[in-house]
């Protein structure tokens, strides 16, 4: 087993905690919590996408990198990740703000309907 | 009866997700034809090695500790994010700012009373904040040397900001943050727009020189960072004012 495959492993558990807890659970909370362990895992498998064995940091740190050029891993998945993870905090900031509004004029965070209320859709 | 229902389907969830896993597992890691998680590729096709070996410049330019290169950023990361992909980072920073503006249009305007702060918080946030400012302001001036950048930067100024808030200190104002954040996005766009008609091209990298591993190279690129980290600063401190300042409005009306 290598890293890669542990890195692969990680990641999609990662993935599938959260769409379970997305499709199981009924706090609004909890479903944004799940959405951010998918988040998580995706970011973690994009930049497993530029592993290398025995890779280094694509920073150039003194005269001496100039020889470690071909160990160095892909430093193009850990760019977007950046963007991915800003945006993810944006996201998230703003399902945020909707779940205050829902608490607001619902008075609960629970997305399944009570029994009174399914009386009443039904009558 | 219904915790029997919603067991049982969490159960089946579990079962389902499970299978879906393997499958996406066992695809990935299976020796058939096409490109795997777990290649493991040679050096030759991998990004970073193409960028540092490239030879832009002139015949003998070549990426190396000291020497000239197309944009001497010694972080390569840097490079990228705010050289050869700024568009799209740019494009990032609008993202941003569109979602702080929904969340503010979206989150109810009442009174949110903030708890008085205990002594000890009070007594340390000055000292608190100045090293959280020193950091950040650290960071996105080295973002092309080491690692950091204008993204991080901007969120641990915005953490001290935060701190500053919880306190009960008078810092900054919305209206501040509001105008920090408009000029620091005229200045990104003008300066690519400069580009446009300096170079010919827009988000041109048009200041050129300096050597790789110094703090003044890498042309535009410490500059848009500390543009960004400005504005991701003023972008995130907004959103604790959303919060904070929506009840003194309800107080006025």
């Amino acid at each position: 087993m290598t890293m890669s495959n542990i890195f692969l492993i990680s990641s999609t558990s990662l993935i599938f905690i959260g769409l379970f807890g997305v499709l199981t659970r009924k706090n609004i909370v909890k479903i944004l919590l799940s959405l951010n362990i998918i988040e998580t895992g995706i970011n973690l498998l994009l930049v497993a996408f530029g592993y290398k064995e025995g890779g280094k940091v694509p920073i150039l740190t003194s005269s001496d990198s100039i020889n470690h050029l071909g160990n160095m891993v892909d430093p193009v998945p850990q760019a977007l990740v950046l963007t991915s993870i800003v945006i993810g905090l944006g996201t998230t900031a703003f399902a945020l703000g909707l779940t205050i509004r829902y608490y607001k004029t619902h008075g609960t965070l629970n997305i399944e309907a009570n029994d009174e209320e399914e009386v009443t859709a039904h009558e | 009866m219904k915790n029997d229902k919603s067991l049982l389907l969490n159960i089946l969830a579990i079962a389902f997700l499970a299978v879906l896993a393997y499958f996406i597992y066992s695809v990935a890691t299976s020796n058939d034809i096409g490109i795997k998680v777990t290649d493991n590729n040679v050096v030759e096709n991998r990004v970073a090695y193409r960028y540092l070996n490239k030879n832009v410049l002139d015949e003998n330019s070549k990426y190396e500790w000291g020497g000239k290169a197309e944009d001497s950023a010694a972080n390569v990361v840097t490079s990228i994010v705010a050289d050869y992909r700024l568009f799209d980072t740019s494009l990032e920073v609008i993202v941003l700012f569109i979602t702080v503006m929904g969340f503010g249009l979206v989150i109810p305007k009442e009174n949110i009373k903030i708890k008085e702060s205990t002594e000890l918080l009070y007594h340390w946030t000055p000292l608190l904040m100045t090293y959280m400012l020193l950091v950040g302001g650290y960071m996105f001036i080295n973002g092309h040397i080491s690692p950091g950048g204008g993204f991080p930067a901007g969120a641990i100024m915005s953490t001290a900001i935060l701190v500053g808030v919880l306190a009960g200190k008078q810092t900054v104002s919305h209206t501040t943050l509001k105008k920090i954040e408009a000029i620091a996005g005229t200045l990104i766009f003008s300066i690519a727009t400069l580009g446009f008609f300096l170079k010919g091209s827009f988000f041109i990298n048009f200041l050129e020189g300096g050597n790789v591993g110094d703090l003044f190279s890498a042309g535009l690129i410490p500059i848009l960072y500390t543009l960004v980290a400005f504005k991701v600063a003023a972008e995130l401190s907004g959103i604790y004012f959303e919060f904070y300042e929506g009840g003194e409005e309800h107080d006025n009306v």
